[in-house]
Formats: structure tokens, C-alpha cells, sequence
């Protein structure tokens, strides 16, 4: 599986780059707040690339069968799905997060508030690849579904999104104010890791009966 | 009622009996209720003293947010018990219910900005409630757009159960990531809006009459809607058996 | 005192736009289920 997911891996960097690099354009470079939109584009970029590279996590498998074969080899389901969202956080976000450092200086991130953003992003991006391989175990079987699965879950973004954004462009700088975040963003992502593999497996099963 | 006659109401004939017996009242007391809660609430109380006649944009707001967050509630419930129990009438009491609550986070979002405009300048300023509720209309309506989208009944109620149980723990971390989002870690001046919880006596017997018709209004809506997807499976089963 | 004139408006309005979306749930149930049911009827009558 995470085999596969490596040929996409260099298309999502590509992605990545391709949309914040011109997505920088459409702001207005001469305003005093361009600088701070940074951490905010790479955050939803982030998300974009997540989530607009997932559709396929179980269509794939679907369309060639092996979702059968996966349903009735020992390994559990659930698991399963749950190493397709881990490959796929390998694939996508790892890179976006190593990567970071380069993007910052674009928008001349301050150290201090980049490292925060990274381990954010780090905390964060498990997340949101759990939530995209919920959306796919829904929408695989469904017509339309390379659009109907971003309208479901981008709104399973927002409690990821916000958390990480708000904590980097801080004027509080307690420290209190970046841990209590990136402890909201890892209690996030544990929750979508330990509970979304079940719903989504709910959802497989449901679809191959 | 013993556990065991709730139930015998997931018998669908069972229960379009009850409903036909049941919509007439709930719509008669539900248009008595919200008509003169309105007019009770628009014409017979005193302005107050600080917004002036605004506060009693509260007669429409307030039912409206309750209800647009407990139709969700219950959804989260029928669509568990659909998962558990498999009773089909639990499935269709979501579907039903859905649009009913998506119209009113429209009343609720609308009326709040109505309200917010004299108050802060803007009909839309990004303030908790009125962020969340705008959320909570997202979950709503990828919640309907999800049953259009699958034809075989008991895929598409397996599909939006999972949807909607994920979907209200979300939508519970959203209310308070927005609440992060706007005031940080620390709860600023709570807003105007909040003066609701506050209201005198004298507006809250319009109040309670406003809420409870607007509750019956749902369960009118509701029992009018869940027998209309009866009728629809029904159409579909027999259409079946004359295709055979 | 303009200005209370103004939100007897405010409020004018915003109970329009409530009863105008309730009348469209309503009417949208109703004439649902009016069609639907005279489809079954017409359905049952086929089959007989």
C-alpha cells in the first residue's frame, strides 16, 4: 500500500507548491498583513492536498477487486484502512511538512512561530488523512464522488484547521497558549486515529454487502 | 410506557396509523403556539430598555437555534439506533428530520443577523454562535446531499448514519474551535446575544410559547415526512413486484 | 428615537423571513406527501 502511495507523494508536493505559490499571487502583496497569511495558506494547502489526494485511498482497491480480497484476508479491516491513512500521511503530509521551512521563507515566517507551525502541522496532519479515508469509505461507491466527498468532510477540518492556524500568528506568547493548542491538535488526531477506522470500516462493509 | 410499546411503533403500519391520527393535533397546536407566541411576543410586551424593541427578535431566534441543534441531536440518536437496531422507521426519522433542522439554522442565522446588525454594524460578523451555526448548516446539508447521492435505501441510511455520528463529534469540537478561534483560551465579554439566558418574566411566557410551538411544528413536519418515505418505499416495493 | 422605528423594521423583517421559510418546509412536506400518496394510490389500483 504504501507503495503505491509514493508515486502521489511527489504529485502532492507538486500540488502543494504549485497552489500556495500562486494562491500567494492573489493576495495583495503591498498590504502590511501579506506576511501573515502564511501560516493560514500553508495550513489550508495542506488540507487541499489531503484531501483532493484521498478520493482514491479505496476506490482503487475497489474497482480491482482487491477490496474483496481485503475483506476476507485475516487482518482486520480496520486496521487496514488505518495503515491506508497512515501510508497516506507518509505520503502527502511528511512531505509538506519537511518542506515547510522552504515555504516560510517565502512569507518570511519568524523562527519561533514557524516551529510552532510545523509541530502543529505534525500533530495535526494525521488527522486529517484519518477524516479523508472516513470521507472515501463513504463516497467510493457513489457516483460523483470526487466531489461529493470534499463537500462531506472539509467541514471535519475546521476543529484541525483553526487549532493550527490560530496557535502560530499569536500576539499572547505564553507558552501555556502553544502547548494547550498542540495538545488540542494531538487529542484531535488520536481521537480520528483510534475512532474513524471503525466508522470507515462500517461504511466499506456497508457498500459490499 | 414500558420499553416494549415504543418499539411496536417501529412497525411502520403501526405507525402510519399513529401518524394519521397524530399530524392533525401536532399541526393544530403548533399554529396555535407559534401564532401566539409571535403576536403575544411582538405587540404585547414593553420594549426593553437597552435594545429597545430588537430583544424580541428572541420569539424566532431562540426556537429556532434550540431546535436547529436538537434536530441534530436527535438525528445522532435515530441514526445510532438505525446502526444497533436496524429499525428502518429510525433511519427515516433522520432523513426526515434533516431538512426541517436545515431550515431552521436558516431562521437561526438569518434572525441572529438581523439581530446583529443594529447592535454591531454588519449583518454577518464571525462570532462564535453565528459561526457555529453556520457549521452546523454544512453538516446539514452534506447530511441530505449524502442521501440523494445512494439509491439502495439501507446503503444510503448506513452511509448517513456514519456521516451524521462522526459528523456530531465533529460538529461538537467545531463549536468550540470556533469559540478558540474568536476569543482565544480565555472567554472574552460574552456577547449581546447572550443576554437571551437573561430575559425578564415578562418576556418569557411568549418565549415558552414560541419554543413549544415551534417543537410541535417539527413533529408535524416530522410525522408528515416519515410518511411520505413510507409511502415512497412502498411505491418502490411494488414497483419491484410488478417489474418481476 | 429614528433609530426604533428602524428596528421595529428589523424585526418586521426577520419574522418574515421565519415565516416565509417555514411556509416553504411546510408547503414542500405537504405537497410531497399529496404526490407521493396519490402515486401509491394509483400504484395499488394498477396492481389490482
Amino acid at each position: 500500500m504504501s507503495f503505491t502511495a509514493n508515486g502521489t507523494a511527489i504529485l502532492g508536493l507538486v500540488f502543494f507548491i504549485t497552489v500556495i505559490f500562486v494562491s500567494a499571487l492573489g493576495f495583495d502583496i503591498n498590504s502590511t498583513d501579506f506576511n501573515l497569511i502564511g501560516p493560514s495558506l500553508i495550513w489550508v494547502t495542506a488540507l487541499l492536498s489531503v484531501l483532493l489526494s484521498a478520493k482514491n485511498l479505496i476506490q482503487d482497491d475497489f474497482r480491482d477487486g482487491s477490496l474483496d480480497l481485503l475483506l476476507i484476508s485475516p487482518i482486520p479491516l480496520e486496521l487496514v484502512l488505518a495503515l491506508k491513512a497512515f501510508a497516506h500521511w507518509i505520503s502527502i503530509s511528511l512531505p509538506i511538512i519537511l518542506i515547510c521551512p522552504v515555504i516560510s521563507v517565502l512569507f518570511t515566517i519568524p523562527f519561533d512561530n514557524l516551529i510552532i507551525l510545523i509541530i502543529g502541522l505534525f500533530l495535526g496532519t494525521p488527522a486529517l488523512s484519518f477524516i479523508a479515508i472516513l470521507g472515501a469509505s463513504l463516497t467510493f461507491s457513489l457516483r460523483r464522488s470526487s466531489i461529493l466527498m470534499p463537500i462531506l468532510i472539509m467541514p471535519f477540518y475546521i476543529p484541525t484547521l483553526v487549532f493550527g492556524v490560530k496557535i502560530v500568528n499569536f500576539t499572547e506568547n505564553t507558552n501555556e497558549y502553544h502547548i494547550n493548542g498542540l495538545l488540542i491538535l494531538l487529542a484531535i488526531t488520536l481521537l480520528s486515529m483510534s475512532v474513524l477506522p471503525f466508522a470507515a470500516a462500517m461504511g466499506v462493509k456497508s457498500c459490499l454487502k | 410506557m414500558t420499553k416494549n410499546s415504543i418499539w411496536e411503533f417501529s412497525n411502520p403500519l403501526k405507525f402510519k396509523k399513529l401518524a394519521g391520527i397524530l399530524i392533525p393535533i401536532f399541526g393544530i397546536i403548533a399554529f396555535v403556539c407559534v401564532i401566539t407566541g409571535l403576536s403575544w411576543g411582538f405587540f404585547y410586551t414593553p420594549d426593553d430598555y437597552k435594545q429597545g424593541p430588537l430583544v424580541k427578535i428572541i420569539y424566532v431566534h431562540v426556537p429556532s437555534a434550540f431546535l436547529a441543534i436538537n434536530i441534530y441531536l436527535m438525528m445522532f440518536l435515530a441514526s445510532l439506533i438505525w446502526l444497533i437496531r436496524r429499525h428502518h422507521l429510525s433511519a427515516l426519522a433522520a432523513k426526515a428530520a434533516a431538512p426541517v433542522g436545515l431550515a431552521m439554522t436558516f431562521i437561526a442565522i438569518v434572525s441572529g443577523a438581523f439581530w446583529g446588525k443594529p447592535t454591531w454594524g454588519t449583518y454577518w460578523v464571525w462570532d462564535p454562535r453565528l459561526t457555529a451555526f453556520a457549521i452546523l448548516t454544512l453538516f446539514y446539508i452534506g447530511y441530505i446531499i449524502l442521501w440523494t447521492a445512494e439509491d439502495e435505501p439501507d446503503k444510503a441510511a448506513d452511509l448517513t448514519s456514519i456521516l451524521c455520528l462522526v459528523g456530531s463529534v465533529f460538529a461538537l469540537l467545531s463549536r468550540y474551535a470556533v469559540l478558540f478561534w474568536n476569543q482565544g483560551l480565555h472567554q472574552g465579554a460574552s456577547l449581546s446575544l447572550d443576554k437571551e439566558k437573561n430575559v425578564a418574566d415578562v418576556f418569557y411566557q411568549p418565549l415558552l410559547f414560541s419554543i413549544i410551538g415551534f417543537v410541535f411544528l417539527f413533529l408535524f413536519l416530522l410525522l408528515i415526512r416519515m410518511r411520505t418515505e413510507i409511502w415512497t418505499r412502498q411505491i418502490n416495493a411494488i414497483q419491484q413486484k410488478l417489474g418481476k | 428615537m429614528s433609530h426604533l422605528g428602524e428596528h421595529h423594521f428589523t424585526i418586521i423583517a426577520s419574522y418574515s423571513f421565519t415565516l416565509l421559510v417555514l411556509v416553504a418546509i411546510i408547503a414542500q412536506s405537504y405537497f410531497k406527501s399529496i404526490k407521493i400518496r396519490r402515486i401509491l394510490e394509483k400504484q395499488i389500483d394498477e396492481k389490482k
